[in-house]
């Protein structure tokens, strides 16, 4: 079997696979014998595929490296590589995603890269409505509401082939009227959603785990919980879910599952590890704090066991852990990315979800 | 208050609706009548002892008019049959339901004739009844839904033939030669005569007895016959051939292992007759997913077809036949473990990367086979005994061809046999073989923990090398490389270049940057300094090495820095080169440069 024939049959299997480490794994092995054959053209295809594997197994570091390469050789030459501008253009919108969840990375550098995607897009004859709703996620995701709401004209304008589904788009709505304080609205649009069965890899599913807390400040236990009983099962297979999966930890702290809650962390801790998403991390390590800070409150232990994987992050040899010094751990952490959110933001947007976390569950 | 109504059927969007979308192509037309025609011949084995024949001619081949005729000596349908089951439609198992006899047909939809209307606005049949006092009966149904029947007074024997009148978008599948493709692809297997005739010239089919219809004395005739059989259907040679039998004798058939090694993504594809008549030459999930090294050929009287005939329905038959086949691949391997160990090795060498894929999955499957599964290591391709006999029973792996490539040559001269788990299935099948395998330990490697097995230099050696060591510092510090300076085999090699994973990323950062507009460049140095402080990359110079050995010397003397410093540069790089990596801007600049300085004082001297 020639290089090229392993690295189409690497490709062809990934393709059949689950988004998930092991599709990762194959357009790894694909890349790396991509790279070996020195030609442009196959490392280029090659890149394309790992970057969908990478960006939904949660390495957004290994995303943004592949894509700058393609986008570097796509850019010196658009009319060789013609027939992957919709692909590089699609990728480029997880890039945008992955790059807001990074605080190291600064307002003004998001808006170079918005209006690079606009003019791309534009120059390659997309219309302007993927462009103008990334930018309105983009507002929404570093808490500038009403800038964003200067954006969401986005739906008036025609879709085509670059635009999200339907699911993703109206879920990003129902992302705005909750930041809105249209509560009420957003709720009825989700049951919308939910009965017209519209759905994509993500969505409704995320979108169960983003109500818990919502549901929780209603009181509304018997829907959380059917939310909870939705999701959860399809939320802990997917690194790329992992802020989801805080969101599921913060619930079950907040209802006071401790046990169920110091399970789920046992067995998602590890995505923490695999994940490069700065802004899900955060989410699981606060709500990781809510749990060990409620565990200490409600049972007054000073040390716990746990079954942790091995990994890099937490370990030593008998299980057993001093809970402050858990919860320092967690909470050093949080603070310092809480703190570099809310600067590269320029708002408190994030201190304000902190908070409320903290209230929700009672510590 | 509640009212019962019944549907409205639109009779012709009805007919339209079976006739052009239910199947894949108007072409089915022949196999539906070769099927009914089929039937008609079983069911009529209780009446007539006659041998079983079906004739089609192409009256007016060449004009506008281009009919086929469609003749069998079958059971033959009575004025209250025609009614019945020609003209209703929905009703089910038409000769079935009249014998009683489910098991003899699979035309249990009483769909198939509609399919002639893909090619034909009318449909005239004359058939007589095998039943006593049975007259001959016309019938004449077109598109729109309507029909007329007659009866019509002579002597003709019992049978059916069907008259279609070819449309003008339909004449070239009224051609003799496609006829005769398509009677040949669906009826290869049937055990009837077929004749086709055009301008008063017959010719008669030629069928293949196919190996399930034959009495075999002994296991290797069967073999033979099915292997005859499978090269003439495939048209390729085979590995081997496996005969099977499920269901009590009801289906039978044979798995067929490639002579040539297959793609890992192949889909598996079974050819499947039901009662000799071809269903479908390429139905995808009938074999496990991973067996996709093996054809089958299969004929069943247990299977039901879809009502396109074109796809299997799936039912506990169904479900319990695929079951089979897995387990039919798995005896089969196991039994050559325990028979045929030589052949075993010729099925491995050709279809390891199947096999690797089945064993990773299959604990039972795994058991049997590991020992004698391929690896590569830094010795080459060994089996897994032969690595564990080496290693005793402490197995070292690196899981990345990368890594391994780092350090394969250098291994291979310090005696460490070291697996590169790296492809595809390796790694898994590692850890499969280690829950089986109770003796062995399995050792990750990574390439910094081996270079902690390079030989140190001993205290007065490291005091001797310290000068070098600061010029080699001095060069390679701005690269991010730290140095180091140890004692490893082969002599001839003056360095090697071991990182991790992380130095790796930041290295092909770096290599992206350079060749872009810097939009995202400031994006990817907040990945490497979120990373850095756990990169690792090292130089190894090889204190054995003439060259090196040399330099040191040298430094010490403080004697030509300069061409010591270019030379560092020329070794860094051609490290990297060793191990395939790309090179940056800034190394080839290096390179070049103490290149052209060496060659300029060469010829300087």
């Amino acid at each position: 079997m020639s290089i090229e024939e392993e690295i189409e049959d690497l490709l062809d299997c990934a393709q059949s696979e689950e988004r998930g480490a092991r599709q990762y794994e194959l357009t790894k092995k694909a890349l790396q014998l991509a790279n070996k054959t020195k030609d442009e053209n196959i490392i280029f295809e090659v890149k394309i595929a790992h970057i969908e594997s990478t960006t939904f197994y949660g390495k957004h570091d290994e995303a943004l490296l592949n894509f700058v390469w393609c986008r570097n050789i796509f850019l010196k030459n658009m009319e060789e590589y013609s027939e992957f501008k919709h692909s590089l253009l699609w990728d480029y919108k997880w890039i945008i995603n992955n790059l807001i969840e990074n605080p190291q990375v600064s307002l003004e550098k998001l808006n170079e890269v918005l209006e690079d995607f606009a003019d791309l897009s534009n120059k390659l004859n997309y219309s302007k409505r993927t462009a103008r709703y990334l930018k309105f996620n983009f507002l929404k995701n570093v808490l500038n509401i009403s800038e964003a709401a200067k954006f969401i004209d986005w739906q008036k304008i025609k879709r085509d082939s670059l635009s999200d589904c339907n699911a993703c788009e109206l879920d990003s709505l129902i992302d705005f009227y909750i930041d809105t304080n249209k509560y009420s609205l957003a709720k009825k649009k989700f049951n919308g959603l939910i009965k017209s069965q519209m759905s994509c890899i993500s969505v409704p599913l995320t979108s169960y785990a983003y109500f818990l807390s919502y549901l929780i400040e209603e009181k509304d236990f018997e829907t959380a919980e059917k939310y909870y009983e939705k999701c959860h099962k399809d939320i802990m297979k997917n690194p790329d879910f992992l802020n989801s999966q805080g969101l599921i930890l913060i619930y079950l702290v907040a209802i006071n599952d401790l046990s169920k809650a110091l399970k789920w962390f046992e067995k998602q801790f590890t995505m923490t590890t695999i994940v490069s998403s700065i802004k899900d991390k955060m989410y699981f390590y606060i709500a990781s704090e809510l749990l060990f800070k409620k565990i200490k409150k409600e049972k007054a232990k000073k040390t716990i066991t746990l079954k942790l994987k091995k990994n890099d992050v937490l370990s030593n040899n008998d299980n057993t852990w001093d809970i402050n010094e858990l919860i320092s751990f967690f909470e050093s952490k949080n603070i310092k990315t809480v703190a570099s959110f809310n600067a590269r933001n320029c708002n408190t947007g994030y201190t304000v979800i902190y908070e409320r976390f903290k209230k929700l569950t009672g510590v | 208050m509640k009212t019962s109504k019944n549907f409205q059927v639109n009779l012709s969007g009805m007919i339209d609706l079976l006739s052009n979308h239910l199947y894949s192509g108007p072409h089915v037309f022949l196999r539906e009548l070769l099927q009914n025609s089929v039937d008609a011949i079983a069911a009529n084995k209780k009446y007539s002892k006659n041998k079983g024949e079906i004739k089609i001619e192409i009256i007016h081949p060449k004009g506008a008019n281009s009919t086929l005729m469609f003749e069998d000596n079958g059971i033959g349908l009575t004025i209250e049959e025609v009614h019945e089951f020609l003209s209703t439609i929905g009703q089910s198992s038409k000769r079935g339901d009249l014998e009683k006899s489910t098991n003899t047909f699979i035309g249990q939809f009483g769909i198939g004739l509609l399919s002639c209307f893909m090619v034909s606005e009318e449909i005239v049949v004359i058939t007589k009844s095998a039943k006593s006092n049975s007259n001959c009966v016309e019938w004449r149904g077109k598109s729109d839904g309507t029909y007329t029947t007659k009866a019509i007074e002579n002597e003709a024997k019992p049978g059916t033939k069907v008259f279609l009148t070819a449309t003008n978008q339909s004449l070239e599948y009224f051609k003799l030669e496609f006829i005769e493709e398509q009677l040949n692809y669906f009826g290869v297997a049937l055990p009837i005569d077929i004749t086709i005739s055009e301008n008063n010239k017959s010719k008669k089919l030629k069928q293949k007895c196919a190996p399930w219809q034959i009495k075999s004395n002994s296991l290797s005739e069967e073999k033979l016959a099915y292997k005859e059989f499978g090269e003439l259907i495939y048209e390729d040679v085979f590995f081997d051939v496996i005969p099977i039998s499920f269901h009590n004798g009801k289906t039978q058939g044979a798995l067929y292992i490639n002579g040539q090694p297959s793609v890992i993504s192949a889909k598996t594809s079974a050819r499947v007759y039901i009662k000799n008549m071809l269903i479908n030459e390429s139905v995808e999930d009938l074999l496990p997913e991973w067996a996709f090294f093996i054809k089958a050929i299969i004929n069943s009287e247990m299977l039901k077809p879809l009502a396109s005939r074109e796809g299997l329905y799936f039912d506990n038959n169904l479900k319990k036949l695929k079951e089979e086949l897995s387990l039919s691949i798995q005896n089969y391997i196991l039994d050559l473990g325990k028979n045929d160990k030589g052949k075993l090795e010729q099925l491995i060498r050709l279809h390891y990367r199947a096999i690797k894929a089945i064993s990773a999955e299959n604990e039972g499957l795994c058991k049997s086979l590991y020992r004698y599964l391929p690896f590569q290591t830094n010795f080459g391709i060994l089996s897994f005994q032969e690595i564990k006999e080496i290693k005793n029973n402490q197995i070292q792996y690196i899981p990345s061809v990368d890594e391994f490539r780092q350090i394969s040559r250098v291994a291979l001269h310090n005696s460490s046999t070291i697996i590169n788990a790296g492809y595809s299935f390796d790694l898994d099948l590692l850890k499969m073989i280690e829950i089986i395998d109770q003796e062995i330990i399995l050792i990750e490697v990574n390439p910094m923990d081996f270079s902690n097995e390079l030989e140190e230099l001993s205290l007065d050696d490291r005091d001797a090398s310290m000068a070098f060591y600061q010029l080699a510092c001095e060069i390679l510090d701005p690269f991010g490389i730290s140095v180091d300076i140890k004692t490893f085999n082969p002599n001839d090699i003056p360095a090697i270049f071991i990182q991790n994973e992380i130095s790796s990323f930041i290295r092909d950062v770096e290599l992206t940057k350079e060749g872009s507009d810097g939009l995202f460049d400031s994006a990817l140095n907040a990945h490497v300094s979120e990373k850095s402080e756990f990169a690792q990359a090292c130089l190894y110079f090889n204190f054995k090495n003439e060259l090196i050995s040399k330099m040191i010397a040298m430094a010490k003397n403080k004697t030509k820095d300069k061409l010591i410093k270019e030379t560092i540069s020329i070794i860094y790089v051609q490290s990297l080169m060793m191990g395939f990596y790309p090179l940056g801007a800034k190394e080839l600049k290096i390179f070049n440069h103490g290149i052209l300085n060496l060659i300029q004082k060469v010829f300087q001297k």
